[in-house]
């Protein structure tokens, strides 16, 4: 009893002295290095090499593009970064004080270039002849021609992109001029906004220190505010509260509608179409707030900042009318989130489900999530009769671990489905713990570059248990899982159930994920069974090419399972080769990105004259076409079909019957599950 | 149970007729394995005639002490002549017995392992109490070998010879068998059924498909099982009151499918309300407001149907597996020696 007293009451006391003194910048360092030492799964030393890799995160990170800091500023900051990990573990902030200050008056420098060269006569029929190369900060005396070369490209762009209308022609001179006159104003507003934003937020630079600090662990690991961790733990949820709009600002300036989210009050009233421009909001019984001139930073805050339920929407549609809706916040699933599904109707019957995203509801876990939802799709699809299933993760980012071992759980009767390392070292088997399995027919799992971390533990396991044939290219290996935490140290003592928020957030990689054969999808990623061909090289940046990624450890542990028979993949694959290879849709996107490529070659915006500019563009144009009318060719194998069970909430609701048409016609014209399609059909008839 | 029977009757009843040191010896270990072998009577006997928990319990704790004593006497006896194998078969039988009694399975077997290979926490107990079992019996086997070998070297003739107590318990031992084996099929499907109204209640339509189609695996290799079982005294009430409870089983399973019917209408009404509300209600045509009410008449269908047959189940339910326990009851009341 005493013993509880006694914390309670030092508890007491330490609350009391941190209303007293603010959290510094200072303070969160040294417990964030603290707080990864025992939650990180393989927290490195902290000494020089970590100390530069921070200094390094916060560069790429304040001056991603290495034309704000010149190279005597940046091998100035370099040495006095010498102490940074000391700095770091002691609490003190001396090279941080020191970074600010300069990065401040670099950042007014590049401004004054700015307004300087947007006031100046551009010429942009003749192309600029000085060039510092991009990779390299630059010298004193060429910080102004870096600028040049970077606003110049901007002005081309953005000149070019008006011209879209008349299809790339070059103008009257005096049209152009007064182009010209109009884009200068509003780019030097931009880049305005810009500079101010850098640098008038000062936290912002502050959270981009301490990320550069958490990153240096490992490029999955974060710290951020209460607001981000809102919003980030709100993108894991099928349901959340939203308006259902999201916006982009379009080249004039101006916040264009640019999605709608199925289920949402945006969506349900029928009225708001994207493209349409925002230009006021008011929320609830606040004031009306017109977006012109504003940045996106500010517009989200608006978004972010509300607790209203309710926001009239002064909008101007495709018609140059302006209209007024009134939309409210409520649960809607958005677009990215639900699981789709269709029958494929040709040779066979196959089901497809696509799942773009392990969701779960986060705060409740004992509530379902995709995996709940994936089963039902199935049950109904069996009510079908179909013949063989398509489980589609192509650019599924991941998300819910236990959603993924749930939804392995419906394919195979029982048994582990991957090992999971603590950040303690602890090795735990994660099982499938529904004995039985819903689908016992053929099954095809889809994966490409963009399937990460959940993805590939379905993938991966299935591939183990032999259960799954899997198509398509190498995903993106990462097997780490992260979790978000508060960095309140009473939270981590029991001492306080509520966390002060001052100390922030941390996303943290606490556990290595291992496939049931003991390797880990890490770095490696899933191999596929067959290969999907790209119309193109892959440039794609996959875990292992960034920077600070984690190598896990090998591991030992007893594994039991009984993997089914072995696909004859030797066979599939060489039919699936042959197939390809003569398929004219990948040989028409093939051709054509290989002249994009050589277009691409041709040099910067900033080299070239806006004639020869404009040239280049009408060129790319037809190729774009080319690809579009490729890409949305249909394919011949299959139509596919919706499920007839929801026919009736398809019949209610046109929202949802064009939503469900958009899909539709994505399926009919995805010659790559096309391909899946016909691998099925060999798949069966062995 | 099954653990402890297993191996009760591995030492023999002996005579002898040389060497009184020798005998005396070998005395030591054979008093205190009878007496640990009356206790075990004892209990056999407490849990084969319906007697209280707390009864079963007492006598359990007893028996788990005398084995402390009989363990901690064999560990203080010297070697025979230099020689101590006998006696180290011994003590590693009585502490390998000691363990099966407190049910620590953990020091004689590798429960990583057995987790690994097991599904759940129950297959995980009940496969490492059979691997501790099979212990126990090698650990038996390897005393009647070294006491062979003692018998030999000190000139002792071992004869063997069945008391009365070997008999009842070979008794029991074979009413066990049929108990145990019968058991064993009859739980895995009782607790997969288990598993099955956890996801029913639980609204987990991923867990209630794949347990209905576990549950139907189950009773399969159960019937099978249950086939070959031998049967004692051709007393076949218990795998009859198994078959019953399979064919019950098989029933719910079989239903489960209105459970789901009745998800997928709820989630289905829900989602045409939704769209009928959001729609204005000057702009709701006929076909929507019939679509409406045809939703709400399919859902409110399903929830009545699926009551019916939940209490319909609910009442099987207990009926057999009321009768499953009373025929168990009745089986070993009726066929293990009620003497002391």
């Amino acid at each position: 009893m005493l013993r509880y007293l006694f914390l309670t009451l030092s508890g007491l006391l330490f609350h009391a002295a941190l209303a007293q003194n603010p959290i510094t910048l200072g303070d969160m360092s040294k417990r964030l290095v603290a707080f990864f030492k025992t939650h990180h799964v393989q927290p490195p030393e902290i000494d020089s090499v970590f100390g530069r890799k921070v200094f390094d995160n916060l560069i790429l990170a304040s001056d991603p593009d290495k034309c704000i800091l010149t190279e005597t500023e940046y091998t100035t900051l370099k040495e006095k970064s010498a102490s940074l990990s000391e700095e770091i573990k002691e609490g003190t902030t001396v090279f941080y004080d020191y970074f600010q200050s300069i990065y401040i008056s670099a950042v007014e420098r590049s401004e004054k270039i700015m307004q300087a060269y947007f006031e100046s006569d551009i010429n942009l029929a003749k192309p600029l002849t000085a060039s510092v190369a991009e990779n390299r900060f630059p010298k004193s005396e060429e910080h102004a021609d870096k600028w040049k070369q970077v606003l110049r490209s901007s002005l081309m762009d953005y000149v070019t992109d008006q011209l879209e209308s008349t299809d790339y022609e070059l103008p009257e001179a005096k049209d152009l001029d007064t182009l010209v006159r109009f884009s200068k104003n509003l780019l030097k507003k931009r880049y305005g906004d810009y500079f101010h934003n850098l640098i008038s937020i000062e936290s912002e630079l502050e959270i981009d220190y301490l990320n550069s600090i958490t990153e240096a662990y490992d490029v999955h690991s974060n710290y951020f505010t209460m607001e981000v961790k809102q919003w980030f733990t709100e993108e894991l949820q099928s349901e959340r509260e939203l308006f259902g709009i999201t916006y982009i600002k379009n080249n004039s300036g101006e916040f264009e509608i640019s999605s709608l989210m199925p289920g949402s009050s945006a969506w349900l009233s029928g009225e708001i179409h994207t493209g349409d421009v925002i230009i006021s909001l008011e929320f609830g019984d606040g004031p009306r707030i017109e977006l012109q001139g504003m940045t996106r930073y500010e517009a989200s805050q608006l978004f972010q900042k509300t607790d209203s339920k309710e926001l009239k929407i002064e909008l101007r549609n495709k018609q140059h009318e302006i209209i007024e809706v009134l939309l409210y916040k409520g649960k809607v699933y958005s677009d990215d989130d639900i699981i789709k599904t269709a029958v494929l109707e040709g040779e066979k019957k196959i089901a497809y489900i696509s799942l773009p995203d392990f969701y779960t509801n986060w705060t409740d876990t004992s509530s379902l999530g995709c995996a709940n939802d994936v089963a039902k799709a199935l049950i109904k699809l069996k009510r079908e009769n179909i013949e063989g299933l398509i489980l589609d993760l192509r650019d599924n980012g991941g998300g819910s671990l236990k959603e993924a071992v749930d939804l392995v759980g419906i394919f195979i009767d029982f048994g582990p489905v991957m090992i999971r390392k603590d950040y303690d070292g602890e090795l735990w088997t994660m099982k499938d713990f529904n004995r039985g399995a819903i689908y016992h027919a053929p099954l095809i799992v889809l994966i490409n570059e963009g399937s990460a971390s959940a993805s590939e533990v379905v993938a991966g396991s299935l591939q183990d248990h032999n259960r799954a044939l899997i198509v398509g290219r190498r995903s993106f290996g990462k097997a780490t899982g992260q979790s978000i935490l508060s960095l309140d140290p009473m939270i981590e003592l029991n001492l306080t159930q509520k966390e002060n928020p001052e100390w922030g957030y941390v996303k943290i990689t606490g556990l290595g994920i291992y496939r049931i054969d003991l390797s880990t999808n890490q770095l490696n990623g899933v191999m596929p069974d067959v290969e999907l061909i790209l119309p193109y090289d892959d440039e794609f940046q996959r875990e292992a090419d960034y920077p600070n990624v984690i190598q896990l450890d090998s591991i030992n542990k007893k594994m039991y399972y009984t993997p089914a028979p072995e696909f004859d993949t030797e066979n599939l694959v060489s039919r699936s080769l042959e197939r390809q290879q003569s398929n004219a849709i990948l040989k028409e996107l093939n051709l054509t990105y290989h002249s994009l490529d050589s277009l691409f070659d041709l040099g910067e915006p900033s080299h070239l004259s806006l004639k020869d500019y404009l040239l280049l563009i009408k060129k790319e144009q037809l190729l774009f076409d080319k690809l579009d009318t490729a890409y949305s060719k249909k394919v011949t194998n299959y139509a596919a079909q919706s499920l007839t069970y929801d026919q009736e909430i398809y019949d209610m609701s046109e929202y949802m019957a064009a939503y469900r048409n958009d899909f539709l016609e994505n399926v009919n014209t995805d010659y790559e599950l096309a391909e899946a399609y016909s691998i099925m059909l060999d798949l069966l008839k062995k | 149970m099954k653990s402890i029977l297993a191996t009760l009757f591995l030492l023999v009843s002996l005579s002898y007729s040389a060497q009184n040191d020798a005998i005396a010896y070998m005395n030591t270990f054979s008093n205190e394995y009878s007496a640990i072998q009356q206790s075990m009577w004892d209990y056999t006997r407490t849990i084969s005639h319906g007697k209280s928990a707390r009864k079963v319990e007492k006598t359990r704790l007893e028996l788990i002490k005398q084995s402390d004593n009989a363990l901690s006497n064999a560990k203080k006896a010297k070697d025979f002549n230099g020689s101590t194998a006998f006696r180290d078969s011994v003590i590693s039988y009585f502490t390998i017995v000691n363990l099966v009694l407190k049910e620590d399975y953990e020091k004689l077997v590798d429960m990583e392992e057995v987790a690994e290979q097991s599904y759940d926490l129950m297959e995980a107990y009940m496969t490492a109490r059979d691997l501790a079992s099979d212990k126990q019996t090698e650990a038996a086997n390897m005393i009647g070998e070294e006491q062979r070998k003692f018998a030999e070297a000190n000139g002792i003739t071992l004869i063997e010879s069945t008391d009365d107590l070997g008999q009842k318990m070979e008794i029991a031992s074979m009413v066990y068998e049929h108990y145990n084996a019968v058991y064993l099929i009859f739980f895995k499907s009782f607790k997969q059924e288990l598993y099955l109204i956890n996801s029913i209640s639980g609204l987990d339509m991923s867990g209630i498909e794949q347990n209905k189609e576990a549950l139907l695996s189950t009773l399969e290799e159960g019937r099978i099982k249950i086939k070959e079982v031998p049967l004692y005294q051709n007393d076949e009430t218990m795998v009859a009151s198994t078959r019953n409870l399979f064919d019950f089983y098989e029933e719910e399973a079989e239903g489960v499918a209105l459970v789901q019917d009745y998800l997928l209408k709820t989630e289905k009404f829900n989602k045409v309300k939704t769209a009928f509300d959001e729609k204005k209600e000057k702009s709701r045509t006929q076909a929507d407001v019939d679509q409406y009410n045809e939703a709400v008449n399919e859902m409110n269908a399903a929830i009545t149907t699926y009551n019916e047959w939940n209490d319909k189940m609910n009442e099987k339910r207990s009926k057999f597996i009321d009768a499953w326990n009373s025929a168990a009851a009745k089986f070993t009341d009726k066929h293990v020696p009620k003497k002391k």
